[in-house]
């Protein structure tokens, strides 16, 4: 992960400075890791508010070192599918477990990935 | 060798199937040779131009073309049914030459050179292809399309009346791709595609078992149960980190009662919480029954698997493998090979 880009994202944002740099720590030793779930950075940052992650994870995407996508919960945890719009989300998906499932009534959650 | 007719079917079959990169790296095998053009503005001008102009001048033969479709369209995305010969006897008659002669008679031989057949009968079911594996030269593949019509409500309701309304249905066309693989180590897989009906995965594992006889019939075989291989996966997956991960499981306890442990993200890896380890560790040696285990293979150096490759073992039934994605012919050998592996007590 560019030390540069977020060098340049704190000077843009000082008020985010604590919450990218410990986004930026964890990146760095996650390397491998090309998708980035909110629910890991709440636990494994317990420290960083989730408005405060939040907010980071939106500069980022801003700033192109991430791209929003999309998943679909089926009963509590998130199905295999990934979608770029949301609007693209069928009204029936593969589950977790053998069958499929509806998603009208489901929640989407957004999960990011680097940007290459 | 299919004939024009059965071309233009399958360069319509490349569009819908293989992706832009897909077709390219194909064209690209004949590169400066004339007639092969390797860029196009749309896929459907890389199919429609591009290929069949390499085809057509021989630059590229035509199996290359089915070669494209077969890796699309037979492994993966899967519903992968078990099953191993009661005998050794039924084992060795199932031999490529004597399962055609028992499908398609004295001349199996022109049927069976006259495969791939693209074209799908409305309505109906028909033997696609019936090849001997590429590497593996006493397996063999046997693949079925089949063709129905789905109904679907559109979601468009129309008032007409007090306490009157008309709700639109369509009906679609669905494509089916059902195979028989026999691997001659002893195990035969019934593959059908995934779908939202159970219904209609139980019917088609039948439509091959029917289309399979005389040549062999399904009391020949017992299902091949993964509940050894789920529970040496289970057992063995410290020495094994590197080779797989588990993200979901449930289990039955000898009372009866049911748990389900499942991360929350979709590429969790249930073993790094301590407490779901040793929970799962200690239903498995008070002798509960695991099931519906779902196991990440990971890419390996020597290239197979390719890329991480996710499959449910005995979800729904105890001999039933769902393959989640599309992948390599390989990457799904791999992992058969694995399960024979963890049958067999292997660390």
């Amino acid at each position: 992960m560019s030390r540069i880009n977020f060098d340049a994202l704190i000077r843009e944002h000082p008020k985010s400075k604590l919450t990218l740099s410990k986004l930026a720590d964890w990146m760095r030793r996650h390397e491998d890791i090309q998708v980035i779930y909110p629910s890991v950075l709440r636990r494994e940052l317990p420290d960083i508010e989730s408005v405060e992650l939040a907010k980071a994870l939106l500069l980022l995407e801003k700033a192109g070192i991430l791209r929003r996508v999309y998943k679909v919960e089926d009963h509590g945890v998130l199905a295999d599918a990934e979608f770029d719009d949301p609007r693209d989300i069928p009204e029936k998906l593969p589950g977790r477990g053998a069958g499929y499932f509806e998603t009208a009534d489901s929640e989407v959650v957004s999960v990011f990935r680097k940007v290459a | 060798m299919s004939d024009y007719k059965e071309l233009e079917d399958a360069l319509s079959l490349v569009k819908t199937l293989c992706t832009t990169e897909q077709i390219q790296v194909l064209l690209r095998t004949r590169k400066g040779q004339e007639n092969v053009r390797i860029t196009a503005e749309t896929k459907d001008e890389l199919v429609d131009r591009n290929l069949r102009q390499a085809v057509e001048a021989n630059a590229i033969e035509v199996e290359k073309v089915f070669d494209l479709i077969r890796s699309s369209e037979e492994n993966g995305n899967q519903h992968i049914f078990y099953y191993k010969p009661k005998s050794k006897a039924i084992a060795d008659a199932l031999t490529l030459e004597s399962i055609a002669k028992q499908l398609w008679g004295a001349k199996w031989k022109e049927t069976v050179d006259g495969f791939p057949a693209i074209r799908l009968k409305p309505n109906d079911y028909r033997y696609s292809d019936f090849r001997q594996h590429p590497t593996k030269s006493k397996d063999w593949i046997l693949k079925i399309y089949g063709h129905t019509l789905l109904t679907r409500f559109t979601g468009k309701i129309e008032q007409r009346g007090d306490n009157i309304f008309w709700k639109e249905y369509i009906e679609e066309p669905l494509r089916i791709v059902l195979l028989a693989r026999w691997n001659s180590i002893g195990l035969l897989e019934i593959r059908v595609q995934r779908n939202e009906s159970r219904g209609r995965i139980d019917s088609w594992q039948n439509k091959v078992w029917e289309m399979l006889s005389p040549a062999l019939v399904r009391r020949q075989f017992d299902p091949w149960e993964l509940k050894k291989p789920i529970a040496q996966l289970i057992t063995k997956q410290s020495g094994n980190e590197k080779v797989y991960s588990f993200r979901d499981v449930d289990v039955i306890d000898t009372s009866g009662v049911h748990a389900s442990f499942k991360t929350y993200e979709d590429n969790g890896n249930l073993f790094t919480s301590m407490e779901t380890r040793e929970s799962i560790q200690s239903y498995l040696g008070a002798n509960s029954d695991c099931s519906g285990l779902a196991v990440t293979w990971l890419p390996q150096s020597t290239g197979t698997p390719q890329k991480e490759l996710r499959t449910l073992l005995a979800a729904k039934e105890r001999h039933e493998m769902i393959a989640v994605a599309h992948c390599s012919s390989k990457d799904l050998d791999y992992v058969t090979d694995q399960l024979r592996r963890f049958n067999k007590g292997a660390s």
